[in-house]
């Protein structure tokens, strides 16, 4: 027996710009203000890649001011399985311009930049003194201790996301009193490779994670991923963090005590 | 004395395992155990020590929840019966 539906129609209206963003200011201790902080803010992304790619959607999507991406190359069929701003159209064309289209088609209010590079030794303070935060997701160690150095000597808050196989990790240093990514890692890592294994959804995740962290830096939110090494593990679902003291002796930050 | 451990990263990738329980001599160091499991996987070795035999600089040792102070240099803390220790290779993955 078929019942009759109530199936009211609203009339169609335009809905205003701010309606964008009206669901996540009902968010506790977010609100408005939160939005107008977001939108005030400029944030380095570097690289955007599995985990970068993801920051930067979930950024934009959120109102950030300006986004300013970093990743020289174009783009290959093997990267596709994780750049998830990336297009099977777009092979072989720079990887910055693709990201470009895709965030501008998710929310044009948000001014993209981008920078057809690598951040290394050299470019990396200019780019990072003009931001208000930086998110390290690069393949290679020297990119993010590049931009911790840059970030550290310019008090730039930063987020340091990476992944490995079924696992992944979120590392914050908002102050100087937190320790910085030299702390954790003071040099340059021999064992490290630049071809990982690397399932999408892995790295999509702890870039989730991080734009949440960022969000919660930029807006004044309650930060509980600051000083600490959040570690999550697919194999057995689990998180855990681990507190970080700053190196004694850290070539970066510098001022170090023992505690 | 037996103590768990777990590895993560690279170092389970090389190990072939990501908890194993190790039976160790009672005042056994840190150290020692690193040691210990580099002798049983020859292939953890490069990621436990470098070529001067320091344990590497950016692997961080956590034991029963807490980074080791001081980092690897502090690899000369004795271990107990029951302990839990986590190797925590660096990882980049982006």
């Amino acid at each position: 027996m078929s019942t009759a539906r109530n199936t009211r129609v609203e009339p169609e209206t335009k809905p205003a710009a701010e309606d964008r963003y009206a669901w996540q200011q009902d968010v506790t201790g977010f609100g408005a203000e939160g939005q107008a902080r977001l939108r005030e803010a400029t944030v380095l992304v570097s690289r955007a890649g599995g985990v970068g790619g993801t920051v930067a959607v979930y950024l934009a999507a959120a109102g950030v001011g300006r986004l300013v991406l970093a990743h020289a190359g174009p783009l290959r069929l093997d990267d596709l399985n994780r750049q998830i701003l990336m297009t099977t159209a777009g092979l072989g064309s720079p990887r910055v311009d693709i990201a470009e289209q895709t965030l501008a088609s998710l929310n044009p209010e948000v001014a993209v930049e981008t920078v057809p590079a690598n951040i290394d030794a050299e470019n990396a303070a200019a780019l990072v003194d003009r931001c208000d935060l930086v998110v390290s997701a690069a393949p290679l160690f020297s990119e993010r201790l590049a931009m911790n150095a840059a970030a550290v000597a310019s008090g730039t808050p930063l987020v340091d996301a990476a992944m490995y196989d079924m696992e992944a990790r979120l590392f914050v240093r908002e102050t100087a009193s937190d320790p910085c990514l030299a702390c954790l890692y003071p040099a340059d890592p021999p064992q490290w490779k630049r071809r990982f294994p690397v399932l999408g959804a892995v790295s999509g995740t702890i870039g989730a994670m991080a734009a949440v962290a960022a969000i919660q830096v930029l807006t004044g939110m309650p930060r509980p991923a600051a000083g600490r090494l959040t570690h999550l593990d697919f194999t057995t679902l689990t998180l855990r963090q681990v507190a970080i003291a700053k190196r004694v002796g850290c070539c970066v930050c510098g001022t170090a005590r023992p505690v | 004395m037996k103590v768990q451990v777990d590895a993560t990263g690279q170092l389970r990738t090389a190990a072939g395992w990501g908890e194993t329980t190790v039976e160790l001599e009672d005042g056994t160091t840190l150290r020692g155990l690193l040691e210990r499991l580099a002798a049983n996987t020859g292939a953890l070795r490069p990621h436990l020590f470098d070529e001067e035999g320091r344990v590497q600089p950016s692997l961080l040792l956590v034991v029963n929840g807490a980074a080791v102070a001081g980092g690897a240099g502090a690899a000369a803390a004795r271990l107990a019966d029951g302990d839990r220790v986590s190797l925590m290779p660096p990882v980049a993955g982006g």
